[in-house]
């Protein structure tokens, strides 16, 4: 039997950085395994890029700012099953409809005040999963206006599907890394589990702690990296479809589950509960980590870690 | 455990307690995201050829079996696929069975069997949002009977993929009848062989009942059949390594259901002579309808931390309208071991009551009229088991050997009823497998 190697491909996709770290024999097959789980991440973003306006997903906008219905691909539709999923399972938190709030919020550098209440109260009324019907492969937009927003879901789908691509051509250790969403497949060759640092929220450099992976995903949300500060305040991304208002209570919060989309799903509901979220992540039975604005550390992770 | 809590999740779908259950199912619907999900997923060229080798204990039946298959996928949504079977049977089997000092002793076809069934079926699936619809039709034929038959039918998934129904509907219509030997030299004329040489007949006045190598078709035994099969299944996703799965299939014959080459031992018969073998025996009949009710009861477990083994434990009650019932309890483990290997053990109890008129040997008439020694309507036990290894290469070919056991018995049965030690026999049967998809 022949040495495994390590190869790392780093490339970027999704708005990130990205790595497929993977052992094979030899380079070739290391080279043809990557370009095939590389090229299903960039199938992925095509087709759900918000930004691209070739993208599937622009097109279902503009069925959605039309207030009309469109048919999905089976793909699709388990992407939004899905999304369903996490709209129940977070009490509406979780909500794919939310893309309206993105024109009245605007993270960039130079932001320095907050939005009009009135424009924010406007969008709301174009948010809610309840106003979309969706049965039998059909989307049906009941108002004008709406946008979809896959994200917190395809970026972590992707990694799984990466993975377990990977896994089918042969790869028997590796991980795949979409830019902080981890899948890890199985350990290193000689059994040492993959390590993986949590990055603390307020010091970009600084770990604040790190987690031994055998198998399984990992995601972490927080709102940290898209962030403005306006009279002192921190004003994070991660915007609550009830209120229009963005999330307060976390600055990060990252769970370990089998598929990194769960894990992602999960923090993304965790940091939407706000100070509901400790008791939700308790629940959920899944190893977490938070760390909220004052800096308070929590959850299953650090006390294993520690 | 997680058994419990899942059920909760489905029927309470936002309770904080359960969302782990709920995600995780909602999870595992997304293509693509377990290794074997995107196996299923790629749509190949698909080759398959297999051998099996069947072989009963004391020189009964053998079947040689060769089959071959292509899946030919159209596009995304619609594949094609052709099976072709070829069949050899040779050896005896049993015909009826002789009361000798209060034991049945069977007496068995005087010549060889030697049987050839051909047999090709094409079918059509075609996959849309919420499921899929198939249709399948077909013809086999071998010397003593047809078959020509075409099935339907639809699986559909809801309740996001968690729970999918199977519905099908089958429609067959057979011929069945009887071939023989006459003594070599001698044709068939009339009601039977007649001591006629061959050679006197001129080149082309042959009667046409005469097949070939001096077979002829009996005109006594035979008919024609029809079979209607209807099927409901469902399967039920429970967490993301459990499946349970039960289906009902309710079945109804109607023609000549009895065996053409069968007969019973009935004392104070008028005596039939056939190759100057004479004995009290009336030709097996059986009623000309049938109702068959079967269910099935299905449990997979996946354990991902012994190598993704996986655990089939299936339960079948069946019932008919002729008074057989019998209870089938399997148990499958398919085992990954190293670099591409499986390992697939099994292991099956069977135990089956009798036919009401089934009996090894009749010594008074019956009401009805019917009369059946068929070993295959008796009250029997069987105990079976097997193990078959597979080999894939690069993805794309698979081979794979297997052997099988099994062995019959009149005293392993729990149901009741009729049966003869007579019938206890033991086979094994050794296969062959190859796969190619490119």
């Amino acid at each position: 039997m022949s040495e495994l190697t390590l190869f790392n491909y780093q490339f970027k996709a999704m708005g990130s950085p990205c790595q497929v770290q993977i052992y094979t024999t030899d380079k070739v097959t290391s080279k043809n395994i990557a370009d095939a789980v590389i090229g299903d991440i960039v199938r992925l973003e095509q087709k759900y890029s918000r930004y691209n306006p070739k993208s599937f997903l622009s097109e279902i906008n503009r069925y959605a700012e039309a207030g009309k219905s469109i048919e999905v691909d089976p793909e699709t539709a388990s992407l939004l099953n899905y999304a369903v999923t996490c709209y129940e399972q977070s009490d509406g938190l979780f909500d794919i409809t939310s893309g309206a709030l993105r024109k009245v919020w605007k993270f960039t550098q130079n932001s320095n005040t907050l939005p009009n209440p009135k424009y924010i109260d406007k969008a709301l009324k174009k948010i809610g999963w309840e106003k979309v019907r969706w049965a039998n492969s059909k989307l049906s937009f009941s108002r004008t206006g709406m946008q979809l927003d896959f994200g917190g879901i395809v970026k972590e789908y992707a990694t799984d599907r990466a993975a377990a691509m990977a896994t089918q051509l042969g790869v028997k250790h590796g991980l795949i890394n979409l830019g902080g969403d981890i899948k890890v497949i199985g350990s290193h060759p000689d059994g040492r589990p993959w390590q993986i640092g949590i990055q603390h929220p307020q010091k970009k450099d600084d770990i604040i702690s790190a987690i031994g992976l055998t198998t399984g995903g990992m995601a972490t949300s927080g709102d940290y990296e898209r962030c403005i500060m306006i009279n002192g305040k921190r004003y994070g991304h991660i915007l609550n479809p009830i209120t229009g208002w963005p999330v307060q209570y976390f600055s990060s919060v990252t769970v370990v589950s089998d598929f990194c989309v769960l894990a992602g799903s999960a923090s993304t509901i965790a940091m939407l509960k706000e100070e509901n979220g400790t008791q939700w992540l308790t629940n959920l039975n899944l190893a977490h980590q938070w760390i909220d604005h004052e800096g308070n550390v929590g959850g299953s992770i650090s006390a294993i870690n520690k | 455990m997680a058994l419990v809590e899942v059920v909760v999740a489905v029927t309470k779908k936002t309770k904080n307690t359960n969302s782990l259950a709920a995600l995780t199912i909602a999870t595992l619907a997304l293509p693509g995201i377990s290794p074997t999900a995107i196996a299923a997923e790629a749509e190949y060229f698909d080759l398959d050829s297999q051998f099996t080798r069947y072989s009963e204990s004391n020189n009964r039946m053998k079947i040689d079996v060769y089959q071959a298959n292509a899946s030919i996928p159209f596009n995304d949504k619609f594949k094609l696929k052709i099976n072709g079977v070829k069949d050899v049977i040779t050896g005896a089997s049993p015909i009826y069975y002789k009361p000798t000092n209060g034991q049945a002793k069977m007496q068995k076809s005087g010549a060889s069997i030697k049987d050839v069934r051909d047999a090709v079926d094409i079918s059509g699936n075609y996959i849309h949002s919420a499921g899929n619809v198939g249709l399948n039709v077909g013809r086999s034929s071998e010397n003593d009977y047809d078959s020509t038959f075409f099935n339907i039918d639809s699986l559909l998934d809801f309740n996001q993929k968690r729970t999918s129904l199977s519905s099908g509907y089958g429609y067959s219509s057979d011929n069945v009848w009887a071939v023989d030997h006459c003594p070599s030299d001698y044709i068939y004329k009339g009601s039977q062989c007649a001591s006629i040489p061959i050679l006197t007949f001129p080149p082309g006045l042959i009667p046409q009942t005469f097949i070939n190598n001096g077979m002829y078709r009996r005109p006594d035994v035979g008919g024609e059949k029809q079979t209607h099969q209807g099927l409901l299944g469902l399967t039920q996703i429970l967490n993301k390594d459990a499946l349970i799965q039960t289906n009902l299939t309710y079945t109804h014959n109607q023609g000549y259901l009895s065996d053409p080459y069968k007969d019973a031992y009935l004392e104070g018969a008028t005596p039939l002579c056939f190759h100057n073998d004479c004995g009290t025996y009336v030709h097996d009949t059986r009623p000309t309808n049938r109702d068959q009710f079967a269910t099935l009861v299905r449990y997979v477990q996946h354990f991902g931390a012994l190598n993704a083994a996986a655990m089939h434990v299936d339960y079948r009650f069946y019932a008919d309208t002729w008074g057989v019932d019998a209870h089938t309890f399997e148990f499958t483990w398919i085992q990954p071991i190293y670099a591409g290997w499986n390992l697939t053990p099994r292991m099956r109890y069977y135990s089956q009551g009798a036919a009401d008129f089934y009996a090894p040997y009749f010594l008074s008439t019956r009401a009805d009229g019917f009369y059946s020694s068929d070993y295959r309507l008796a009250n029997f036990g069987a105990i079976g088991g097997g193990v078959q290894l597979n080999k894939e290469f690069f993805n794309r070919l698979n081979l794979g050997l297997g052997i099988d056991f099994y062995e019959r018995k009149m005293n392993y049965g729990i149901n009741g009823g009729a049966g003869t030690a007579e019938d206890n026999f033991s086979f094994s049967m050794f296969s062959a497998k190859i796969n190619f998809k490119y």
